[in-house]
């Protein structure tokens, strides 16, 4: 044997090794190009999409939170104008009760008119009741129940 | 809101005990009633108030922010 031969032999024997490596190289390269493929389709399209639908959630929520303000804004008023002006008319009332009780001809006896009004008058009572328009309002909320007193007792006839 | 305002809650009833067989009872009873029917119809024009302006509200705040939502062709136009 020539030491050419040894060389060769050496070679020849080295070559699976070298085209192995070869292979591995090259699959190595294509997976890091779909990684690198992936990512830029992610960033390219995913991404901004992602974001986009972010911002509009974004805005709905906060043209929610706005219109939900203003709202509020302007209903409160109304709310409570309401109650200043049925504590107008109860303060109405009560003067047109102490002017009657007042009048001259106050304590004339009127028995059988008096009992028949009251007995119808217990009658619609009865009605409103048994129709169970009587309840207070509320939104569908436990908590709320309980928070407001049930003005209830005030409408039984006495 | 509107259910948790008060105003649809029930007119208090006109206290039959006013009704104590004189006149002025008759009259008192008429005059209590009225003003729980004048009550009843504030407040049934303040919900009615109430009821026509926050949808109008609402409405008008949602197509505000779905008309700045349209998709834009390449984010410019």
């Amino acid at each position: 044997m020539s030491i050419a031969g040894d060389i060769e032999q050496a070679v020849e024997a080295a070559v699976p090794a070298a085209r192995g490596a070869r292979w591995a190289l090259i699959a190595g390269a294509v997976a890091l190009a779909a990684i690198a493929l992936g990512f830029a389709l992610w960033w390219l399209f995913f991404r901004p999409a992602e974001a986009i639908r972010r911002e509009g959630e974004a805005k709905v929520s906060g043209a929610a939170g706005e219109a939900v303000g203003r709202i509020a804004d302007r209903a409160i008023p109304v709310i409570v104008k309401a109650e200043r002006e049925k504590v107008e008319v109860r303060v109405i009332t009560e003067r047109g009760i102490a002017n009657v009780r007042a009048a001259p001809d106050a304590a004339v006896s009127i028995p059988g008119v008096s009992a028949a009004v009251r007995d119808t008058v217990g009658l619609l009572h009865d009605k409103e009741r048994a129709a169970g328009a009587g309840e207070p309002v509320r939104a569908d909320d436990p908590e709320q129940r309980v928070a407001r007193p049930d003005p209830g007792d005030a409408r039984q006839p006495d | 809101m509107i259910l948790n305002s008060g105003l649809l809650d029930p007119t208090p009833a006109t206290p039959a005990s006013l009704i104590d067989g004189t006149a002025s009872g008759l009259g008192s009873f008429a005059v209590a009633a009225e003003g729980g029917r004048v009550s009843a119809n504030i407040d049934k024009a303040r919900v009615r108030q109430l009821m026509t302006m926050c949808p109008k509200e609402w409405n008008e705040a949602m197509a505000k922010v779905r008309k700045s939502l349209r998709p834009k062709f390449l984010g410019i136009f």
